[in-house]
């Protein structure tokens, strides 16, 4: 199967920002993926943040408002942005 | 140390007495000398070696652990562990650790408190009360990795005999772990009356202090005989053959009277002069209704159901607590069962519940406010839940955090439309409920007589009533000293919110720490309560009190409590009055 490497630009908008609860939610989610995936501040592409490491997330310190750029490399990188992009347009069902 | 017997005044923060050896354990921000946490090219492999080993051991400790306390456990205190094991696998905590040790050559325990150092560093810069507590839980899981790294001290599974725990300050969930089949109490550094770490040692009955002088602890080391007094709040260090023997005696009166005291379950607690004051328990389980069954308390006074909303981005349906309220109604059977709606915010923050951070939580949304202005929703399901399970036995609602009428007016309204809607889908649900206010505001004592019309009792939540009476924060050693529930200026606001609920015919209890202390409980039945409530373990204690004076003493106690101006006068005269009619119970 064919490696890939997707991207999206996702929003953080719900009130809180990325803190601590769904970031917990994100390293569940993408730990299911065998897909690299990131997270990381268009202004700042060369630190990306692991979506498997909680301390990660947390310290990219995405508030209300912050664009990101949500990357995925892997044979199921599609399935896990698509999973991603729609938990950060669903306002981290909060 | 020196054999010289030291005396020091401490913070007690769980009665009792307990006298051993000391177990010291000191954690991680002052274990690392940096000057020594360096390391040699060819000890590398090692090194990274002993970090997974300690990892892994650690690892298998928090499973363990959770399994095993697993039942004894809430919600909240069980998702720690989750909290735990969740930072113990992260990336980049790892990777920057093995980093440390690689590039740097830093020792695995110099690598451990860097890393820590970093991150928590990086939190406490972002205002997200979720991400300080994360820092705290961050701070405690990798002490446990320290304290795997350095067998030496912190061999905490491997105690051959009961000792004393000293140490620099406790986490909840080493508060937990400690066996009391091993720890006789424990002395700490930092930490007041109502952290958790307290909380939990009056639950599993361990004597304890805080305020233990750094000096002090500095000096003391593993096998110093140390006494503990969590009653007058006295550490003693090395004391001498006549000291320890009248601690003896004192503490082996204590369990005497604890075995007697056991046995009168039964007896009604009233006064000499037939003055009937109900005992009921504050419970935060159902489960919990067992051990106050066992006490002989009169059902529920307070049943904190905060703690269900407390598991990390999870919060409980409708379903989920009716089964919960219909089990404690069901268990209490015709005995009075009274549940506290939501109560979050100031010291209680449960994530997924609040929509937006605070500067100042205990003066922000919380309670009664945070239901009816921003998570409605939540409140919607929660009263749902409880009305239906009101057709399971004697439930009343309580509302906490009152301070306007229009708050209850609104509460009101909202129960009509609930009600209407449980008729129009058929569903079953009591209409009987009592719906009372809890009096934990200057605001709600001084409308009493208003707010009587409107609900059905009163329940005076001392706790609150005290720190935002005397304008202090609760968790600030440096203003406890004004943090008394005996204080005059509070004691006239429970005076006059009595008066007003016996004028409106409605019946008053109180559930805070103040029912709980036998002399405070004497000054409440002088003010004519009929009920109070705390936690099952200070029932028996209590009752005893009740039932060694006559009414008439309680009043006169209260007429002269209530004209004194020393803010410390009050509690002198309970403690002389009980001093006289049941002195066992003093210094208990």
């Amino acid at each position: 199967m064919s490696k890939m490497k997707i991207s999206k630009e996702v929003t953080v908008s719900n009130r809180l920002g990325l803190h601590g609860r769904p970031a917990a939610v994100l390293v569940k989610m993408a730990s299911r993926y065998h897909a690299a995936i990131e997270l990381s501040r268009p202004e700042d592409p060369d630190n990306p943040a692991d979506c498997r490491s909680i301390l990660s997330l947390l310290v990219l310190a995405a508030a209300q408002g912050t664009k990101l750029l949500l990357s995925a490399d892997g044979e199921d990188a599609p399935q896990a942005v698509d999973e991603i992009s729609e938990f950060f347009a669903e306002n981290f069902q909060e | 140390m020196a054999a010289e017997m030291q005396n020091v005044k401490v913070i007690a923060i769980s009665p009792g007495i307990a006298i051993g050896r000391v177990l010291r354990i000191q954690r991680l921000n002052r274990i690392v000398d940096p000057g020594e946490g360096h390391i040699s090219e060819d000890q590398i492999d090692a090194e990274l070696d002993r970090l997974r080993g300690a990892l892994d051991t650690t690892r298998k400790q928090l499973q363990s652990l959770q399994s095993t306390l697993g039942k004894k456990l809430s919600a909240a205190e069980s998702g720690i562990f989750d909290a735990h094991l969740l930072l113990l696998e992260d990336r980049m905590l790892l990777a920057d650790i093995e980093k440390h040790i690689r590039e740097e050559k830093n020792s695995a325990e110099f690598a451990v408190s860097r890393s820590t150092e970093h991150f928590i560093g990086v939190f406490s810069a972002i205002p997200d009360p979720y991400l300080q507590e994360r820092a705290a839980d961050l701070r405690d899981v990798t002490a446990r990795v320290m304290a795997n790294l350095t067998e030496a001290e912190a061999a905490r599974p491997n105690i051959d005999d009961r000792r004393i725990v000293i140490a620099d300050a406790l986490t909840p969930s080493e508060t937990v772990q400690l066996d009391c089949t091993k720890v006789l109490g424990f002395a700490v550094e930092t930490g007041s009356a109502t952290c958790h770490a307290a909380i939990l040692a009056r639950s599993m009955r361990l004597p304890a202090v805080s305020g233990l002088p750094h000096e002090i602890f500095d000096k003391l080391r593993s096998n110093d005989i140390v006494i503990i007094d969590g009653v007058a709040g006295r550490l003693i260090v090395n004391p001498d053959a006549r000291t320890e023997e009248a601690y003896r005696v004192k503490a082996a009166a204590a369990g005497k009277l604890i075995d007697e005291l056991g046995r009168e379950s039964e007896l009604c607690p009233e006064t000499t002069d037939g003055f009937k004051v109900e005992l009921a328990a504050n419970i935060d389980a159902a489960g919990q209704y067992a051990e106050a069954n066992k006490v002989g308390a009169y059902g529920i006074g307070l049943f904190r159901t905060e703690f269900m909303f407390m598991e990390p981005g999870k919060l409980p349906d409708e379903e989920t607590q009716y089964k919960c309220y219909r089990e404690l109604l069901i268990a209490a059977g015709d005995r009075p069962v009274t549940i506290r709606t939501l109560d979050v915010g100031a010291d209680k923050i449960a994530t997924g519940v609040y929509r937006s951070a605070e500067v100042n939580p205990a003066l922000g949304l919380r309670g009664l406010r945070l239901c009816l202005y921003e998570r409605r929703d939540l409140f919607t399901t929660q009263l749902r839940a409880l009305f239906r399970a009101g057709v399971s036995g004697d439930l009343r609602i309580m509302l906490p955090m009152v301070s306007s009428t229009q708050e209850i007016v609104e509460t009101r309204e909202l129960i009509r439309q609930i009600q209407n809607q449980l008729a129009q889908e058929n569903v079953e649900f009591s209409s009987r409920v009592l719906l009372g206010a809890m009096i934990e505001t200057p605001a709600a004592a001084l409308i009493a007589d208003d707010l009587a019309e409107y609900v059905d009792f009163f329940s005076i939540g001392t706790n609150d009533l005290v720190q935002y009476t005397m304008a202090i924060d609760r968790l600030n050693e440096r203003v406890s000293y004004l943090n008394r529930a005996t204080s005059p200026a509070v004691l006239r606001l429970i005076r006059h919110c009595i008066d007003c609920a016996e004028r409106k015919g409605i019946p008053v209890s109180v559930c805070g720490q103040m029912a709980a202390d036998p002399a405070s409980a004497l000054l409440l039945a002088g003010m004519g309560v009929q009920e109070l409530s705390m936690a099952s373990v200070s029932i028996p204690l209590v009752r005893r009190a009740i039932r060694s004076i006559a009414l008439f003493d309680a009043e006169q106690l209260v007429e002269k409590s209530l004209r004194a101006t020393a803010d410390d006068e009050p509690a002198r005269l309970a403690e002389a009055l009980l001093l006289k009619h049941a002195p066992e119970l003093v210094d208990l």
